[in-house]
């Protein structure tokens, strides 16, 4: 197991390297950016990024300050906002993003894996062919149209939620209903295939023929191999979650790190944008790599099949 | 000895992409207390099904009609809430491919312990103890360690074991071995045979295994059923059987491996060493199975078969009684007998 | 005997005379969601192309009659207006022109780059294939998203560099579907034949690999072109995507959901397009899968 853990971290590290090197790259080359020298900015920020990046020094020394700089968790100031550095635009944004992500991931497990289970104990029955054609629309409406269809809706026709804002559960509930259907979605259509496929399992038909009830069958034995692609969905899922909370955050006005992001993106802050993207890509990563050793944890053949 | 388990007239059909498979075509036979019995056949000869539609078992597109009594109770087509009083319980079965027979993500102990917990309403405590000794009965070594195992550490021959203990647990009246040594290694199949044997001395529980290794389980068994497109075709003793062959069908199969087959029977009467046993699988017969789809006309053997004349293509026999024990389904045997 | 002597592949041996191809379109003839979402699709193509020409207004002309107006017959208007009173059915269409055109452009590029990655990865086999395959893994972890919007920040933003942004990450799959497909196949007797004959290795690949991997690709490539017309909207829609004047069905729900209380419609037609054009493809793509691959039913 050990041996395991220390394999898929000495893979992660490559991918990491290969973030923070095209990110700085990119920032060096690009028009108008930090290290262009016919760049037009406050002289207090043209300061500040002299003193970050070390303009003076030769290439080389340059990449492995910001190489230094990246794994202290500095990416340096931001390139429009004069008094912030990029660190703490995320450290501001960040708690609003995690909590708008973790809520979502929570719900598209829960109300995932339940409808996943119902549809398939009632294979090709009204109630299955219900949940998969709502599992269909919610993989195929995209959340920028789902959250303003939901606003629309439940704040400005029917009132019953804000259109906006963050701190208290009310407003949490619309942002976390967008962000988390196209992912109630695929859970429930992968919980269906794995539930129906582990069904047809030899080993199941031996759980029948010892005369275990239903209930039983499904929680001891079908659970497990049920369950893990679902785990290792968190993976991508962690990926998908980002990138929606990016429009979610957006249309609802949250101040989370998506919404900086676009600004960022709009108004050309390189660093900003930079930043943003190490930081999600090391998060990416970093979830991907758990949820692998969770799943070993969980799959007992893993654990021993492995050199 | 009476009678524990009576099928009569049991049919098992499959709706398929391809049309309407009849796996088994009216099948009726009994097994008695105590009694083992084997079922033989090629591989879609519909011996499986039979057992599979009993216990509940057949897949989604499957349909059993007829009628089956399990010790005075019928139980075809039951509702599983009934039928769990008694699989596992009354009748435990031991399936083809202990690889994937048992739960991979689960410790063999939990699959044992479960069966007793919900039958017996057992504590796991007690339940784990009594799994241990029946783990020691069917000849695992250092049962205490072997219990916390998952199936992938274990060897086939010791998960068929595994297998086999599950069965046994509650002891039930009947043991269904749905090709019990077909997944397995030539000396590892001797082994779990014996074992079987083993039990049925020790515990007289009733046996029906299921087959296409007639030689293999001679020495085990009492009675043979030999099926044949979702017919019987013949039934005996084994001696009926293995000298005094009916059916042209069972002829050819004995024919495949007369010699090996009466070595194995000889061999199992009397253990010794398994090695260099050589090839005791079922040669092939001329011809192929039918398709399932697509029966023949008259007899299903016909094609297949070195006498077939007239009323072989247009009429399919019905099992006839020879003597006493003994029944066949064949025109031509018949006319020998008459005759 | 098993239970798997009543599989539906079993069965199909028995309807002899027709090819895999044949079987799989026989399948999905018999699919009604897939055949129902082919006839809607191509309606939909077509009205994108044909329908500009019959409505009298174009694509930025500005109504001054008609300003934020709701559908309506008499004035032409048939989803009505935007806020600057230009009229929405031209636009709803020329915008489905583009993320239509997105759509399969970006996905033929990732099909060329993927498949000719993967099946000399699969076919060359060993190291080479390897590091080629360790090389898309890395890459897959990356996140994507995310760089195509550092590009287009880069780059400014222009259409061409979505077709090549998109393209060049979604062939990362392809690849690796061609891949696996690829070191079966060259297994196979017919390619043992060919090397024997003297075939080169890039007649080999060309000739009997990617013939032979191409329903699982084609499976992979009709998911994709939803995926990439998701990923334009939602580009187009954070405003980093397509540009005025020009516009795409993502450019038009992020104006509709801007004006979504004063004027629902502006919402409604493009987005009612967009997901019907995602739900046809979706099931176009599934039904392809199951009937080129009916071991799931």
């Amino acid at each position: 197991m050990l041996t395991y853990i220390l394999k898929r971290l000495a893979g992660t590290i490559p991918t990491l390297f290969i973030i923070v090197t095209i990110a700085f790259f990119m920032i060096r080359l690009a028009p108008g950016g930090p290290f262009d020298s016919e760049r037009q900015v406050p002289a207090e920020i043209a300061a500040n990024l002299e003193r970050v990046y070390h303009l003076q020094d030769p290439l080389p020394l340059q990449y492995a300050y910001y190489l230094a700089n990246v794994l202290k968790g500095d990416f340096g100031p931001s390139f429009k906002y004069q008094d912030y550095t990029v660190s703490e635009l995320i450290r501001q944004g960040f708690p609003v993003s995690m909590q708008l992500g973790l809520l979502a991931i929570l719900l598209s497990l829960l109300i995932g894996v339940a409808l996943g289970v119902i549809a398939a104990l009632r294979q090709n029955r009204v109630l299955d062919y219900l949940v998969m054609t709502l599992a269909m629309t919610g993989i195929t409406i995209p959340n920028f149209v789902m959250a303003p269809v939901l606003v629309l809706v439940f704040a400005v026709f029917l009132g019953w939620l804000p259109a906006g804002g963050w701190g208290d559960l009310k407003q949490m509930v619309l942002p976390v209903i967008a962000l988390s259907l196209p992912q109630i979605a695929t859970v429930a259509r992968m919980t269906r295939a794995n539930l129906i496929e582990t069904l047809n399992a030899p080993y199941i038909r031996t759980a029948k023929a010892k005369g275990l009830p239903l209930a039983h069958i499904l929680l001891h034995h079908a659970s497990r191999a049920t369950l893990l692609p679902v785990i290792s969905w968190l993976g991508p899922a962690t990926a998908a979650i980002i990138t929606g909370s990016v429009v979610v955050e957006q249309i609802f006005g949250l101040p989370g790190i998506g919404r900086h992001f676009v600004n960022g993106a709009l108004n050309r802050d390189y660093t900003l944008v930079m930043g943003v993207v190490i930081f999600y890509g090391a998060l990416i990563i970093v979830m991907n790599l758990l949820v692998d050793l969770f799943y070993a944890l969980l799959d007992p053949r893993i654990r021993y099949d492995k050199h | 000895m009476s009678q524990l388990l009576s099928i009569n007239n049991l049919s098992v059909q499959f709706n398929t992409e391809g049309g309407l498979i009849k796996a088994v075509r009216g099948v009726s036979f009994a097994i008695q207390a105590g009694e083992t019995v084997a079922i033989v056949g090629e591989s879609g000869a519909g011996k499986s099904q039979v057992f599979h539609a009993l216990m509940g078992l057949l897949p989604g597109n499957g349909k059993a009609q007829g009628e089956v009594d399990f010790f005075g109770q019928s139980i075809l087509n039951q509702p599983a809430r009934a039928l769990n009083k008694i699989r596992g319980k009354d009748i435990g079965m031991i399936f083809q491919d202990p690889m994937t027979a048992l739960n991979p993500y689960l410790r063999i102990g939990a699959q044992l312990v479960e069966v007793l917990m919900v039958h017996k309403q057992m504590s796991k405590r007690e339940a784990r103890k009594i799994a241990i000794d029946m783990l020691e009965r069917v000849h695992i070594k250092q049962a205490r360690q072997r219990i916390d195992s998952y199936p992938h550490e274990l060897s086939g021959g010791m998960r068929q074991r595994v297998a086999i203990a599950m069965a046994l647990l509650c002891q039930p009246r009947l043991i269904i071995a749905d090709e019990p040594t077909t997944a397995l290694d030539v000396t590892v199949q001797t082994e779990i045979i014996r074992l079987l044997k083993e039990i049925h001395d020790t515990l007289n529980t009733s046996m029906a295994l299921i087959t296409h290794d007639l030689p293999l389980v001679a020495g085990l068994c009492e009675r043979v059923i030999v099926m044949y497109a979702g017919h019987i075709v013949e039934t005996g003793s084994v001696d009926d059987i293995f000298y005094r062959a009916a059916h042209p069908y069972t002829q050819a199969l004995l024919a495949a491996t007369p010699s090996a087959a009466l070595l194995n029977k000889a061999r199992l009467d009397e253990p010794g060493d398994d090695k260099n046993q050589g090839k005791r699988r079922l040669q092939a017969i001329d011809g192929q199975p039918p398709d399932p789809l697509n029966l023949p006309a008259g007899c299903a053997f016909h094609p297949r078969c070195a006498y077939a004349d007239k009323p072989c293509f247009s009429q399919e026999p019905d099992l006839q009684q020879l003597a006493s024990g003994k029944q066949v389904a064949c025109w031509h045997s018949l006319e020998q007998v008459q005759s | 005997m098993t239970s798997t002597d009543t599989s539906p592949k079993h069965a199909d041996t028995v309807a002899k005379g027709l090819s895999p191809w044949q079987l799989a379109l026989r399948r999905l003839a018999r699919n009604k969601a897939a055949t129902f979402s082919i006839y809607l699709l191509l309606a939909i193509i077509i009205v994108c192309i044909v329908g500009p020409a019959i409505s009298p207004w174009e694509l930025d002309a500005v109504d001054w009659d008609h300003i934020g107006a709701a559908p309506d017959l008499v004035s032409k208007h048939y989803f009505g207006t935007d806020a600057n009173g230009r009229d929405l059915f031209v636009r709803t269409l020329q915008g489905g022109r583009i993320s239509l055109m997105v759509g399969l452009l970006a996905t033929a590029v990732s099909f060329i780059i993927g498949i000719a990655y993967g099946a000399i990865a699969g076919y060359a086999g060993g190291k080479t294939d390897a590091l080629m395959m360790r090389f898309v893994d890395i890459l897959y972890a990356l996140p994507f998203m995310f760089f195509v919007i550092l590009l287009t920040v880069y780059f400014g933003r222009s259409i061409w560099l979505i077709f090549i942004a998109i393209g060049a990450v979604e062939w990362l799959t392809m690849a690796r579907i061609v891949r696996g497909q690829a070191l079966s196949i060259k297994q196979r007797s017919f390619v043992e034949a060919a090397k024997v004959t003297g075939a080169s290795h890039s007649a080999i690949i060309k000739r009997h690999i990617i013939p032979n991997t191409l329903g699982p690709v084609i499976v992979y490539a009709t998911l994709t072109v939803p995926q990439v017309i998701l990923f334009e909207s939602f580009l187009s829609f954070l405003g980093l995507g397509v540009q005025e004047p020009m516009t795409s069905w993502g450019v038009l729900i992020a104006e509709g959901a801007a004006q979504m209380e004063s004027a629902p419609w502006m919402l409604l037609f493009p987005a009612a397009f967009l997901a019907v054009t995602l739900f046809c493809l979706n099931f176009i793509g599934d039904g392809l899968r199951d009937a080129l691959d009916p071991k799931d039913r």
